[in-house]
């Protein structure tokens, strides 16, 4: 009850630090004032003992405050410690100030002069600590150029939202690009290693793992249960609503916090180890612009225009080309059901960099042929189905490193030619069915490219 | 002297003026530019079958092609895929005001005073690892749900048949739009010279409601791209076969004679009508040889049959027209349009739908399996659904193994499966009675922006001046649903 008024009035010792600061630097402006123009008159004398009097008391006041608000802890003890007794000792010299220009106390002027100087330079730094204490220690300089970072040693610090993400997805760690920089914003200020509110202090991995005096803030795995999050979702007007003050947290920033201590709250996990949800997916593309969606081949590494003679000459020898899109150079290609020739073949050739999609389905492939298929460097889609292939035409196909649907379906492969693909880690889909790839043929490759979906097999 | 000026007038109607001398200067301009006899061939208007309006497409295509499973009549959402535990407490109640609110209902039960809630009489279990609700009554799309995309939030404008089949097909509820198949037609064209862009093929379940052929019409877009519809039987499209007594070669001089004609006729008329008419000729004699052959089943092998069920056998059944759609699918047709009639039960909705489900269950499953191990599921959309749902409460007497169910705009359900669509994904959410969407909305037009999104079309960009302004198949509608894009 009694440490609660305490709070009451400790409170207001925001409100009246900036008093004595005022005052005295009235004072001192006055004293120069009347020290360089020789200003000799009792009214103005009078003016300056009243500021230096005015001075006095309002730091008293402060100071008594403060000492109440500083009962309640919370604060980094040796900041404390400097800003309390850096202000008792400007309220000493407020006081000196005042008796020697009452007359009270006879002083050297020069001497009074240095002590006006020197409590000038003291409530100064009591300030500054006053001010670490409330916004953190890195408060002021945080946004400052980075020559004046270095001159004062202060932390480069990255904290404009994705701004400093790395590009790569797969350099981009949960925790230091996308938790720390949110704990920054939002929860810093309170805490902080100098403030550490509650004994928690969330500026280093350290504090996070140590939790606050409550115990813990996060619980592995275990999002509700893990006051780092569950605080941030209460209603605003509850009394443990974080952050009490302030901006409340986003919706996509109380998302990220959930995913990441549900995943484990891992500190060096990147996202890609991180197991993601559609939302956090859609969450990370909306606020981040983070887009974890693996990307088409064809969108990632885009392709110049191919000449249009060369489309020309492969649409006059039988094939039907069309671009992926008004927007998307490669070339979508199709010569089904038709009968592959010399010419039709070569002109493959003059256009292998662009093709991205071949459907030579039904058009009675043999080996020989599909062998010229393997410079097609940057094909993505490859039907095969309905032709006569076997084994040692897929032999060329391992060198289409970007291959990721194989539509085998009618042709006389077996799991021999199916290993052939193992190295093929691209590869998303291969249709199978009427050929005499086995189960354990098609499980066999599964070990190998762990992400490969092959279908039709039990259908045959 | 009429005559002429008559003629002129047409050969210079505004429009075809400003199209002709657009399109003309500009590709002699480009082929002199690009000084090759063979480059202004290929950006001369589409007029024949070849390439569309727009090319290729605005992006990659997911899908390029489409079966549009259409169920005719509104099959109840109740009985299928909305499983809706909460009116087993409910059933025989009245529905609450609060649920009912402001949606509209059909005449048909305008004069009933009471409105009994009323629950599926057919058990739901769920399904495969999305765990999707589906009713008992579908045994063999229950086994597919993991390749299936489920809507569960549609919605629409419309509460009659008619106008709620025209929203679907043409994006208006008022007949004369072009139809879904059409657009494709125009924009993308075609990648089959021998087979239409778009076959649409009928199969009736028991006391359908007619279905009209403007829903496949091509509006105001040139009239070759409206669907051809295949019939069972000796005669799949109407007319197309010789007389007896007249050879194949006779017919090909008379048809290139006729072509003749008609190019000179285009010269002195410049109706681009008369261009689609050549193309249908054309067409039309390709078809002869193409359309017997897409036709024939007997090269299937027995379990292809088997999966589809025994009802493949029959000519003009929807397992017939299923396994015809993969068929036509593999020749690369465009856009394949089913329409099953039959499901529009007002009154015995239990023996009703319990019928409608026999026919169409299993060859709907046999179409995703059959696409899926020939790797077609991969560019093949499948769609799955009907104009509207039905009501929650009971149309007609409730009694204990009978009940109907009205016509409902408010929510139903649609499946969708392959090319680009999430496979194993439920979508959107309806409220307790499956009454109002309560989450993720679909309309129509939200349903043809996904669809032309999937098969590289900006539905926005895909548009024709008609009367004055631009036309597309959403109009000013419609959003692409991005969630259930893989």
């Amino acid at each position: 009850m009694m440490s609660d008024l305490y709070l009451f009035f400790g409170r207001f010792h925001p409100l009246f630090v900036h008093l004595p600061i005022g005052f005295i630097l009235i004072a001192a402006i006055l004293e120069a004032y009347s020290i360089l123009f020789k200003v000799k008159q009792e009214l103005f004398s009078l003016s300056i003992k009243i500021t230096l009097l005015v001075s006095f008391i309002s730091s008293v006041l402060a100071v008594t405050l403060g000492l109440l608000l500083a009962n309640k802890g919370g604060y980094d003890t040796e900041a404390l410690s400097w800003h309390k007794w850096m202000g008792i000792g400007f309220t000493v010299l407020a006081l000196l100030l005042w008796l020697t220009k009452a007359g009270y106390l006879n002083i050297n002027k020069r001497i009074n002069s240095l002590l006006l100087m020197g409590a000038i330079l003291v409530i100064s730094i009591t300030g500054h600590y006053g001010g670490n204490l409330t916004h953190g220690s890195d408060y002021l300089l945080t946004y400052a150029p980075e020559v004046v970072k270095s001159i004062f040693g202060a932390e480069h610090k990255t904290d404009k939202k994705g701004a400093t993400l790395p590009t790569s997805i797969d350099s981009i760690v949960v925790y230091a690009h996308l938790i720390q920089p949110l704990l920054e914003h939002k929860c810093y200020s309170c805490h902080n290693s100098t403030k550490a509110k509650g004994g928690l202090d969330l500026s280093n991995i350290d504090g996070i793992k140590k939790g606050g005096e409550t115990g813990a803030v996060i619980y592995a795995g275990e999002s509700d249960d893990s006051p780092l999050f569950n605080l941030t979702i209460l209603p605003p007007k509850d009394p443990k609503f974080m952050p009490p003050k302030g901006e409340a947290l986003t919706y996509a920033e109380i998302k990220m916090l959930q995913w990441w201590i549900n995943a484990g709250a891992s500190f060096e996990n990147s996202i890609k180890e991180t197991a993601l949800t559609d939302e956090v997916i859609a969450l990370l593309k909306r606020d981040y612009d983070v887009d974890v969606v693996p990307k088409p081949y064809y969108e990632e590494h885009p392709i110049a225009v191919l000449d249009s003679s060369v489309i020309g000459e492969m649409k006059r020898v039988g094939w039907a080309v069309k671009p992926l899109s008004s927007e998307v150079n490669y070339l979508q290609v199709s010569g089904k059901g038709k009968v592959m020739n010399a010419r039709m073949l070569a002109a493959l050739e003059k256009a292998k960099a662009h093709i991205t999609w071949l459907d030579v389905s039904n058009m009675s492939l043999t080996d020989a042929v599909i062998q010229e298929l393997g410079n097609l460097e940057n094909l993505t889609q490859l039907l095969l189905n309905n032709n006569n292939i076997t084994n040692a035409g897929l032999e060329q196909l391992q060198r289409l490193k970007r291959l990721e649907v194989l539509n085998l379906y009618n042709n006389s492969i077996s799991d021999a030619g199916l290993q052939l693909l193992e190295n093929n880690s691209a590869l998303k889909k291969v249709y199978i069915w009427q050929t005499q790839v086995s189960v354990e043929g098609a499980e066999e490759l599964k070990e190998n490219i762990p992400s490969v979906e092959i279908i039709g097999g039990s259908l045959r | 002297m009429k005559n002429y000026l008559e003629q002129k007038m047409v050969q210079e109607s505004r429009r075809d003026f400003l199209k002709k001398s657009g399109l003309g200067l500009g590709s002699l301009a480009l082929s002199s530019m690009m000084g090759g006899k063979a480059f202004a061939n290929a950006i001369t208007p589409n007029l024949g079958n070849g390439g569309g309006i727009l090319g290729t497409g605005h992006f990659p295509a997911k899908a390029k092609r489409v079966i549009y499973l259409f169920q005719s009549g509104g099959p109840s959402q109740l009985e299928t895929f909305d499983y809706k535990p909460a009116l087993d407490k409910w059933h025989g109640q009245e529905i609450p005001d609060s649920i009912r609110g402001t949606q509209r209902n059909s005449g048909m039960v305008a004069n009933q005073s009471t409105f009994p809630l009323v629950r599926s009489m057919y058990d739901f279990k769920q399904h495969g690892q999305s765990g999707a609700w589906v009713s008992e009554l579908f045994p063999h799309t229950g086994k597919i749900v993991d390749d299936l995309c489920i809507v569960k939030s549609v919605y629409t404008d419309a509460i009659n048949h008619e106008p709620a089949v025209m929203l679907f097909q043409t994006g208006s509820m008022i007949s004369g739009r072009p139809s879904i198949g059409s657009w494709l037609s125009y924009g993308l064209g075609s990648d089959n010279e021998n087979l239409p862009n778009f076959v649409v093929m009928t199969s009736h379940g028991g006391g359908g409601q007619p279905l009209n052929s403007l829903s496949w019409g091509s509006g105001f877009l040139p009239s070759h791209h409206q669907g051809v519809q295949f019939r069972s039987g000796e005669e799949p499209v109407l007319f197309l076969n010789n007389p007896h007594g007249v050879h194949r070669e006779d017919r090909k001089r008379a048809l290139d004679h006729i072509k003749e004609m008609n190019h000179h006729q285009f010269d002195v008329w410049g109706d681009p009508e008369i261009n689609s008419k050549i193309n249908q000729y054309e067409m039309a004699f390709r078809m002869q040889a193409s359309v017997p052959e897409t036709v024939d089943i007997s090269n299937e092998p027995d379990h292809i049959y088997e999966m589809y069920g025994e009802d493949v056998k029959k000519p003009g059944s929807y397992a017939r027209n299923c396994l015809l759609a993969r068929k036509l699918a593999e020749k690369d047709v465009k856009f394949i349009q089913l329409y099953h009639t039959g499901w529009d039960q007002h009154l015995h909705l239990p023996r009703g739908i319990r019928n409608q489900a026999k026919d169409t269950d299993q060859a709907s499953a046999a179409l995703i399996k059959d696409l899926k191990q020939r790797g077609m599921l991969e560019d093949t959309l499948v769609i799955w659904g009907g104009e509207f749902g039905r009501t929650s409460f009971s149309q007609g007497k409730l009694t204990k193994d009978d009940y109907g169910r009205d016509h409902h705009p408010g929510c139903f359900t649609m499946w969708m499966a392959g090319a680009g669509v999430k496979p194993g994904m439920v979508y959107g959410e309806t409220d307790d009675f499956s009454y109002n969407v309560v989450k993720d909305p679909v309309h129509v037009h939200d349903f043809q922006a996904t669809m032309m999104h999937l098969l590289g079309i900006d539905h926005e960009r895909l548009t024709h001046k008609y009367q004055g302004r631009r036309f597309r198949l959403t109009d000013v509608h419609g959003k692409v649903i991005k969630d259930i894009l893989s």
